[in-house]
Formats: structure tokens, sequence, C-alpha cells
């Protein structure tokens, strides 16, 4: 049996009375039938605290995440940096460049170059769709200057050349391009939002009805 | 009697009408589930009664006689007690066991970043009786002396080189003596305890700022008794030692003081900075990666600082906090009920 609720004027039961939800306010109205009065039907306080809790579950898991994606990114870039610029750096010293596949004046092995720019264009992806909200001026500026600051650093604690770290800035194209393609997936999540709102509605609403 | 009770009574004896000898009246039979405040009892299939006093819809459990209003959803008095009184405890709990693992950690780093500026020290001590042992001590190898031996020959070197005092002076003293750079260890371990003095603040979300820098300077205090504690050991001990131990003891009797001193200092001012700024730090991670419609759940970060709690419209608080001081009321959508 469900909770009781009664008019608080006449006292009948309202408890078997659907409760719409108002098109303008939102909430869930019952009109009693015996004298016409309206009343809210309200969460039990308990469950209104377990709603809460759920709710505040979720959105401590999407912060976790977050920051777990943002530490992951900006070591992923520090490490980018650093791998690229060390590479660039020992094969400046020693001389090794010419030939086929020449970058910049350096030559590349294709894994390391496929692993680095999958890896700028994977932190990019994450700057599309976890920090989309803020438009893509502002996440595309701070992806560019998060990054950069990156490289100062590196430069003043790895003690790169300049010129290994400036030829490594070819890294932010495949980033910028990750940044597109998470604009990208973030307005596909966000059109096919109705239809999964509207699907999990639906599935409410008929194990509302079985029970 | 008093006038005020006296006046109640009457009230209760004549009703709100001013009719006297009011009675209850049946208005409806209970449906659906409903416990009693008092007993627990299920009320479900009880008559609901238009109270005559405040003209209020009642129910009177049958078992222990007690009223229940049903205008709102009844608590279950003794479920929800004893559920806060185990929220509280874990609670209690999370937190003494947070302070715990606080001042250890403070008295760990404090340790370890005193170690590392005394190092440089240590090293030419050590060094300096090795290159002392290999002239003067007939055993090629100190360590395999026995223990009272090793004490001989630690103490006729402190004799020869004048003490500690007389080995670190005859280096230009103790600024000389000890390595400035080691200092730098403290960046990592400043971080991490900027790290837990900003987990306390927002773990202590009742506490005011001056409250919370109370609370951090309580924490480093009792850091500096576990620190204190274990100078007296330290230099107290007197056990069987390895010469090395014997010369970390003769130092510390000396050094240790004054630099794990230095070295709390150097951690707890980060820690109570992290206090300070923690609540703020928090709510600026919440701004910069949740998008405003998820931000709602964790709007106690901005209500413990009596800032308005984000909006999920993507007005930023800051711009409705400086509206709500400016005096100006934030701007209203307004909606017309439908007819």
């Amino acid at each position: 049996m469900s909770i009781s609720h009664h008019c608080p004027r006449c006292g009948c039961s309202l408890r078997r009375l659907p409760a719409p939800a108002d098109p303008v306010y939102g909430l869930a109205i019952v009109t009693c039938p015996e004298c016409g009065r309206s009343s809210i039907r309200r969460l039990h306080p308990l469950k209104a605290a377990w709603q809460w809790f759920r709710r505040f579950d979720l959105v401590a898991g999407v912060l976790l995440l977050q920051v777990a994606c943002a530490i992951a990114a900006v070591a992923g870039a520090w490490a980018l940096v650093s791998q690229v610029g060390s590479l660039m750096d020992s094969r400046i010293d020693s001389g090794w460049g010419g030939g086929s596949g020449e970058v910049g004046g350096l030559r590349f092995d294709h894994t390391q170059a496929i692993l680095a720019a999958g890896g700028a264009a994977l932190v990019g992806v994450w700057v599309g769709v976890g920090l989309g909200h803020h438009g893509a001026v502002r996440a595309v500026g701070g992806f560019v200057c998060t990054v950069v600051l990156i490289a100062l650093a590196a430069v003043s604690i790895d003690a790169f050349t300049a010129t290994a770290l400036v030829r490594a800035s070819w890294l932010l194209a495949p980033g910028l391009v990750g940044v597109g393609v998470g604009f990208g997936l973030r307005r596909l999540l966000r059109a096919l939002w109705p239809f999964w709102w509207r699907f999990a509605l639906r599935r409410l609403r008929r194990s509302r009805r079985l029970t | 009697m008093n006038q005020r009770e006296r006046t109640g009574s009457d009230a209760r004896r004549r009703g709100p009408s001013g009719g006297t000898e009011a009675t209850e009246s049946m208005v409806s039979i209970l449906d659906g589930d409903r416990a009693c405040l008092g007993c627990g009892y299920n009320l479900s299939g009880q008559p609901i009664l238009r109270e005559p006093h405040y003209d209020l819809l009642v129910v009177r459990c049958p078992e222990c006689g007690k009223v229940a209003g049903i205008e709102e959803y009844p608590l279950l008095g003794r479920a929800a007690g004893r559920l806060a009184a185990a929220g509280l405890a874990i609670w209690i709990l999370l937190c003494v066991g947070f302070t715990a693992a606080t001042a250890g950690a403070l008295f760990g780093m404090t340790l370890a970043l005193s170690e590392e500026i005394l190092w440089p020290l240590t090293e030419e001590l050590q060094r300096d009786f090795q290159s002392w042992s290999a002239e003067h001590v007939s055993a090629q190898n100190v360590y395999a002396l026995p223990r009272p031996e090793q004490r001989a020959a630690v103490d006729t070197w402190l004799e020869a080189c004048g003490g500690i005092d007389g080995f670190v002076n005859a280096r230009g003293g103790w600024l000389a003596a000890i390595d400035p750079w080691a200092s730098l260890f403290w960046v990592p371990m400043g971080a991490i305890s900027f790290a837990v003095g900003a987990a306390w603040s927002v773990l202590l979300l009742g506490c005011s700022r001056r409250r919370l820098i109370a609370v951090a300077l309580a924490l480093v205090a009792v850091a500096a008794v576990f620190v204190a504690s274990e100078i007296l050991h330290s230099t107290s001990g007197r056990g069987t030692l390895w010469w090395s131990q014997m010369i970390n003891q003769e130092l510390a009797s000396l050094a240790s003081a004054p630099t794990r001193a230095v070295a709390l200092a150097l951690l707890a001012l980060p820690f109570v900075l992290g206090t300070w700024l923690g609540r703020s730090m928090a709510r600026g991670i919440v701004r910069v990666l949740l998008p405003p419609k998820l931000r709602t759940p964790l709007g106690f970060l901005w209500i413990a600082d009596q800032l308005p709690p984000p909006t999920t419209r993507g007005a930023s608080s800051r711009g409705a906090a400086g509206r709500a001081r400016a005096g100006d009321p934030a701007p209203v959508t307004a909606r017309t009920p439908p007819p």
C-alpha cells in the first residue's frame, strides 16, 4: 500500500488519484473530487532525502571523473611535451635528420608520432566534452594556455631547448582537432538527450502503472 | 493559574468559534500507510477527525492515543532518530580519524623535512668519522666492533673535533653547514599540506573561516606535541645503538629541535592557507568542471559561506552575489498560471 494522502479540507482520500505534473509549475498537484481543493503531493521526507543523496552521488561521481580526467589530461600533456621535447633534443644533438618522413627537419618514428598525436587528440576530446559548457572560445583558449604553461614548465624543469618545444608545438594541431571532435560529440549527446529522457519517462510510467 | 494558561484552557473548552464543549467530528477513514509517531502502529483504517480547536484534521492512534496531523507526512520517530544518530556517529568517527591522520601526516612530513635539511651535515659528520676511524680504529669496519667500543670510538672522535659544536663552527656555523636547497623538498610536502587543509575546510562546513583557522592551529599543536615527544625520545635514549645512530643522536641533541620547529612551521603555513582558501577552491573546481545543471546538489559549498547558491541557468553565482550586494533583485521571469 502506498503512503496516505488526504485532502486537508474535507479529509477525502487522494491516495489513488493521479498527480500529473502541472504544466506551469511542474508540481504534482491533486485536486480533491469532493471539495475541489488542490493540494500538492509531496515526497516523504526520507524518500526526498534519499533522492537528494542519489543526485548528490551522481554529481559527486561526475565531479570525481572530471577531476581524474583533468589530472590525467595535465599529466598526459606533460608527458607528451616532455617526451617529444627530449626526443627532438636527442636527435638535434646527434645530428640525425634528413630522408623520408621528415617533420620540421627531424625524422619521427611513425608509431611514436601516432601515439603522441592520439594522446593530444584524446586530451582535446576531453576538453570538448567535459569543458564544453564554458563555450568554444573559452574551452579552446583554456586548452591552448594550459598546454603552453605545461610546455614552459617542462622547459624550466626538464631543461629542454626552446627550439625542440617550439617544434613540438605541432601537437597542438591534433589537440585542436580533438577539441572539435569533442564539441561535435557533445552536441550529438545533447541532441540524443530528449529521446533518452522520453524513453526513461516511459519506463518510469510503465513501472508505476505496474505497481 | 496565570492569565495565559487560563485563556488557553478557556479556548480549549470553548473551541475556535467561541462555542462551548466542541467535539471532534469524524470526517473520513485513513487510507494508505501512515505510522504513528508515538508507537509506530500503522494508522491505516483509523477515522480522520476534525479537531475542534484549530479546525485541523487529525488521527488518533488506537494503541497509544497519540494524536497526529495528516497534512504532513510523519517521519518514523525512532527510525529517523536512529538513522540520524548513526550518521552522526559515523561523522564523528570520520572526523576523529581524519584528525589523527592529519596530525600523523604533519608529524611524519616534519621529520622527513628536517632530516632532509640536516642531511648534508649528517653525511659530512659520518664521512669525517669514517676517515678518522680509518686512521685511529684497528678494525676495518667500525660496524663490526662491539657496541661499547663503537661508543668509545665515537666519544674519542667527538673529543678530537671539539664536539658537534666545534665541528659545525669549523665549517662556518649552522647556516653554512646545512643545505638551503634541501628546503625545495618542502614544495611537494607543502602541496600535500595545502590539500589536507583544503579537505578540512570542506569537511567542516559548519565552521566559519576564523574557527577553521583555530581548528587548523589546534591540529598543528597536536602535531607539535608528537614532534616534541619524538625529540625527547630521540635525545634521551642511550640503548644499544650503531655508531651512525650515535652520531645522529649527538646531532639531534643539538639541532633537531630548531630544524623540526622550522620544518613544522614551513608545513603549518600551507596547511592554514589551505583551510582558509579550501572552500573557494572547491567552488572554483565545481564551477570549472561541472555544467550549471549539475552544480545545484553541491550548493552547500556556497550556502556555508552565505553566498547565493549556483543557478541552473549558467549565470555565475558571483554575478548573483554582486546583484545581491548591490541590492538589485534577481531577474524574475513572469509566468502566468493557466486559467
